[in-house]
């Protein structure tokens, strides 16, 4: 029997290759579509979910209430606490805390230098936890030496030839001779740590310990632990910490504990000084939304063929029930017809998928891996995939073409199926309506892209170059630095400072000097050279500018943000003694609400402070033009005083349109998952019309022999379009503005829906679907009316 | 074999209540060759559809192989019609995008034969009907006596006890019409029941009796070699 069904299958198609041709053509590419996207949600899924203990482990994250400002949150928390929790929280099994110290230190070992990021120290608990293979070394004593050192295996690759050849040999860091007692495997691409080595935490000076929440602190609690009790205790023991340390005396802060789960950090962290750059929740339900829309519009293509087929097949449907058919039975026949469609879409699928992949992780720096699919949530995921698509396109159409009336069909009266045709309508305007709120989606979010980019952040942009996280010798031999750079003729100034675009800065509590320190104000705080703000062409609206050089100036006096001025309520704010956490000095001057961080959040309240040495990141101003020979020059002063520092330099422009990567994905995705829709959709159109066409002939005939014009017929035939556009664009265009409403909710800065781009996508639906209808219009017009009606 | 006791069809629509067949009764027994005549619009395709159990009757009883059968499922009807009747139409219903054997073969595929007895039985009745050397075609490849002849084949492929041929004759010309005819003849005579609706007094005079409607009812039953003979003398 099955070989039957596939041999009359096989049989439809050819006698109807075009249309045999749009269902698995569209079916394939709304699976395949689908499937890259799941193979970016799994991937965004599988973060952190490998470890062994991956249910067990929790981070520390520490809200922090400071003077009057707003609650801070990090991902890190004090030194003590993990002591404190292992000693008093009986639920913890074990904890590890590590920091990282060095900023882009060069390691050396011999004649061979580089600079490696991210150094960590850790507790030598930290292999307990997170279940890292060793290619060499011990796992359990690797870190109990303060001298000790860990390498990654490409970390110790970029030293020695051969990376086993790094164990137990003495690199320097920073001239400090550490001890190699391990090579381990790279981390891998699916979690939230990042680091090139690790180091014992005995090894770092008190003075990292004493205060702040410098520290990563993860738990791994027993098995049937209550994660909520333990928030309880931490919160307990922190602000007993915090009570007991004679350096927080007077502050009067509150903190907060909290447990992350490892496996939801990526997603639902979203917090300032992560290790590297989180995923986003809301992006991995954007996409998820689009994954079941587009294999809506898929399913929905096949549905409307299937069953607007069925006037072509209703004579088959008969005939087979007069020679003993059972209802079931051909239920069965549509049904494993849908298996053997979706079997071969599916196939087409994976390959499309294997393309897709390739472009998409090329050309927006996404990680797609194919592979994933084949793992065993894949798997599973895949299969019922498979069984959801086989069911839902073949199910209607089973249950429709089983009960179309035999008398009729055997008898040569044509089916013309009119309840059939008002649920293909509504179809038709489901899938319009997809494709409405897909385009119009994409509108509004390039809009606010370039919203985004073209707004004027308060500074300039453009011609400043950044020397990003320079080496701890370059950062020291600052002022010689500087001098050699400003000689060079391109360059038109040289500032240093703690400033990143997309960095982290410090955050802390500014307070009037004297005055309880209630009445402070949470600020981000920077070091700056005095000439940075003029650099940068940041206005200051009242007072001046640091002075070079000037022995009052540095490390002393206070530039503040006007958004930090107003949360101090200050009235005459100009020379007001300001505190932070010891240093003490005047208030100098007061800058416009410059946007130093991306338009997601408003402007901060926000400290500057003058040194003169020690920068992790130089800006140059610099003259328009070839960037190589420039790049070339500044390298080559950069390595005449550290040659092992492996320059990082771009354009600050470049730094700040990464910060938008994410939505720029976003975006991109979005627009090839728009087109798709699309295609999808008027592939349907296509089919659909082409049927309709025929189906239609007679009528055609009719109204061409009493003198219907091409116009009227066009008009005939695009009537019914024109009204399901409008019902569509009805349903879609209010979702559409709710979602994205939300979506531009993520932004402090954004633009106003224009209700007019709805309207232009329903139109561009309109005029796509028309297109395809008209020119089937033209087909059945240029044929002789005669042969039209001796068709039925 | 087949007995109607005062059988009904009602057609109903929102407007209109059209009776089809009204208290129709009669008896066929087994081996017989009836031909259903009547003006068009008269029942005759009604009536056939019901004797084929393609259709329930809004009112009387239908027995079937001494089964009451009127009030039977969709499924029940299935059942019974797959295993005793085969139908021949004017329009051979034919499916295109199958081959002659697989046209003819669907019956059995529908009662469950293994791939070698339908081959044996397939072939069988392609040879016995002289079709055999166009197995392989479609029929769309064939002439209308030939399309027709496939579908007798597959009418009794599954060695019903009744053939319904509702027009057998009407799309083809006199010969193929008569080499149609000759064949249902055969079969007939070889013990198989026929029951033809059909416009034709040529076709009719293979039939032993003649029942006629008029709007809905039995006219008359006539013997058809007395119609025959009565319409010679005339």
């Amino acid at each position: 029997m099955l070989f039957h069904y596939i041999r009359n299958l096989f049989r439809n198609f050819q006698k109807q290759k075009a249309n045999a041709l749009i269902n698995i053509l569209g079916l394939a590419l709304g699976i395949g579509v689908t499937l890259l996207i799941w193979v970016f949600l799994l991937h965004e899924f599988s973060y952190d979910r490998f470890w062994e203990h991956h249910d067990r482990i929790y981070r520390i994250h520490t809200e922090i209430q400071l003077g009057r400002g707003k609650p801070l949150e990090v991902p890190t928390t004090f030194y003590p606490i993990s002591e404190l929790a292992m000693r008093e929280i009986p639920e913890i099994e074990n904890a590890v805390r590590f920091t990282s110290y060095y900023m882009n230190p060069a390691f050396s070992y011999e004649d061979r230098s580089v600079n490696l990021p991210g150094v960590i120290f850790s507790d030598s608990t930290f292999f307990d936890i997170y279940s890292i293979d060793f290619i060499a070394g011990n796992r359990h004593d690797a870190l109990s030496d303060p001298g000790s050192l860990v390498l990654t295996e490409s970390s110790a690759q970029l030293l020695f030839a051969d990376p086993l050849d790094a164990l137990y040999r003495v690199v320097q860091i920073q001239d400090e001779p550490f001890h190699v007692t391990g090579i381990i495997e790279d981390l891998p691409e699916n979690t939230h740590l990042s680091f090139s080595a690790l180091g014992s935490e005995a090894f770092l000076p008190e003075q990292v310990k004493v205060s702040g929440t410098n520290f990563y602190t993860y738990l791994l609690l027993h098995p049937d632990a209550d994660p909520s009790k333990v928030e309880e205790k931490l919160y307990e023991i922190s602000n007993r910490h915090i009570a007991e340390n004679p350096l927080y005396e007077g502050l009067l802060f509150e903190t907060e504990l909290s447990l992350m789960p490892v496996g939801d950090i990526h997603l639902r962290s979203g917090l300032m000084w992560e290790m590297r750059d989180n995923g986003s929740i809301r992006t991995v339900y954007l996409f998820g939304f689009l994954s079941v829309f587009i294999l809506f519009v898929a399913i929905i293509n096949y549905i409307n063929l299937a069953t607007a087929r069925s006037t072509l097949r209703s004579k088959e449907i008969g005939i087979r029930k007069v020679s003993g058919a059972h209802r079931a039975t051909l239920i069965k026949q549509v049904m494993t017809e849908s298996f053997i469609v979706s079997l071969i879409a599916f196939m087409l699928a994976f390959v499309l998928t294997e393309l897709l992949a390739g472009y998409f992780s090329h050309n927006f720096n996404l990680y797609l891996q194919s592979s994933l699919l084949f793992r065993l949530e894949g798997i599973f995921a895949i299969t019922g995939f498979f069984i959801l698509t086989v069911i839902l396109s073949g199910l209607y159409p089973a249950f429709y073409l089983s009960s179309i009336d035999t008398i009729k069909t055997i008898r040569g009266e044509p089916h013309r199926g009119r309840k059939g045709q008002i649920f293909r309508r509504a179809l038709v305007v489901f899938q319009f309506a997809i494709t409405i709120f897909v385009i119009s989606s994409l509108m509004v979010i390039t809009r606010q892209m370039h919203y985004v980019r073209d707004y004027d952040l308060g500074f300039d942009k453009e011609e400043v170059l950044v020397i990003r996280n320079v080496s701890s010798r370059l950062a020291q031999s600052y002022a010689s630095l500087k001098a050699e750079l400003e000689s060079h003729s391109r360059i038109k100034s040289v500032a240093g400072s703690t400033y990143m675009f997309d960095g982290n800065n410090r955050v802390d509590l500014v307070a009037e000097d004297g005055v309880s320190k209630e009445s402070g104000v949470t600020c981000e705080i920077i070091y700056v050279d005095y000439g940075f703000l003029d650099l940068m062409n940041i206005e200051i609206e009242e007072g001046r500018n640091f002075h070079a050089d000037s022995e009052m100036d540095i490390n002393s006096a206070f530039i503040l943000n006007r958004q930090a001025v107003d949360a101090l309520g200050f009235d005459e704010p100009l020379n007001k003694t300001l505190d932070l956490f010891g240093v003490t000095g005047p208030l100098i001057g007061i800058t416009t609400n410059f946007h130093f961080k991306s338009l997601h959040q408003t402007v901060e309240p926000m400290a500057m402070i003058y040194f003169s040495s020690g920068f992790p990141h130089l800006y140059l101003k610099v003259t328009p033009g070839d960037m190589v020979p420039l790049h070339h020059d500044i390298t080559a002063m950069l390595h005449s005083i550290d040659p092992s520092y492996v320059p990082d330099i771009e354009y600050l422009e470049q730094t700040i349109n990464m910060v938008y990567q994410q939505e720029n994905q976003t975006a991109g995705l979005l627009s090839a998952g728009a087109v798709l829709a699309f295609v999808i959709a008027l592939l349907g159109v296509y089919g659909l019309a082409a049927f309709s066409a025929e189906r239609r002939t007679k009528e055609t005939g009719i109204r061409i022999i009493l003198g219907a014009g091409l116009n009227q017929l066009l008009w005939t035939f695009n009537r019914e379009s024109v009204l399901l556009v409008i019902l569509a664009l009805l349903v879609a265009a209010p979702v559409s503005w709710v979602v994205m409403d939300q979506w531009l909710g993520s932004f402090a800065y954004r633009i106003v829906i224009n209700p007019l781009w709805f309207l232009l996508s329903g139109f561009i639906v309109l005029l796509m679907s028309s297109a395809i209808i008209s020119a089937q219009a033209w087909i059945v017009k240029r044929s002789n009316p005669v042969n039209s009606l001796r068709s039925e | 074999m087949i007995k109607t006791i005062e059988l009904t069809k009602v057609f109903r629509t929102e407007e209109v209540e059209t009776t089809a067949l009204n208290k129709v009764s009669f008896e066929i027994r087994e081996g017989e060759f009836v031909a259903i005549m009547g003006p068009s619009g008269c029942g005759k395709s009604t009536l056939l559809n019901i004797l084929g159990l393609l259709d329930n009757p809004t009112g009387g009883q239908y027995n079937f192989l001494d089964k009451e059968v009127s009030g039977y499922s969709e499924k029940q009807r299935a059942n019974l019609r797959k295993r005793n009747i085969g139908f021949v139409f004017q329009n051979f219903n034919l499916i295109d995008e199958l081959s002659v054997f697989e046209n003819v073969e669907l019956p059995l595929i529908y009662l469950g034969y293994s791939a070698s007895e339908r081959k044996k039985r397939v072939e069988e009745v392609l040879e016995q009907m002289q079709i055999m050397h166009r197995k392989n075609h479609f029929p769309l490849q064939l002439s209308g006596g030939q399309q027709q002849r496939v579908a007798v084949c597959r009418a009794v492929v599954a060695k019903p006890h009744i053939i319904l041929a509702d027009e057998p004759t009407g799309n083809l010309d006199s010969t193929h019409g008569d080499e149609v005819m000759n064949m249902l003849e055969t079969l007939n005579k070889n013990g198989t029941t026929i029951i033809m609706v059909t416009h034709s007094q040529r076709d009719a005079s293979y039939s032993q009796r003649i029942i006629r409607l008029f709007d809905g009812q039995i006219v008359t039953e006539d013997k058809t070699t007395e119609f025959v003979l009565t319409a010679a003398a005339q």
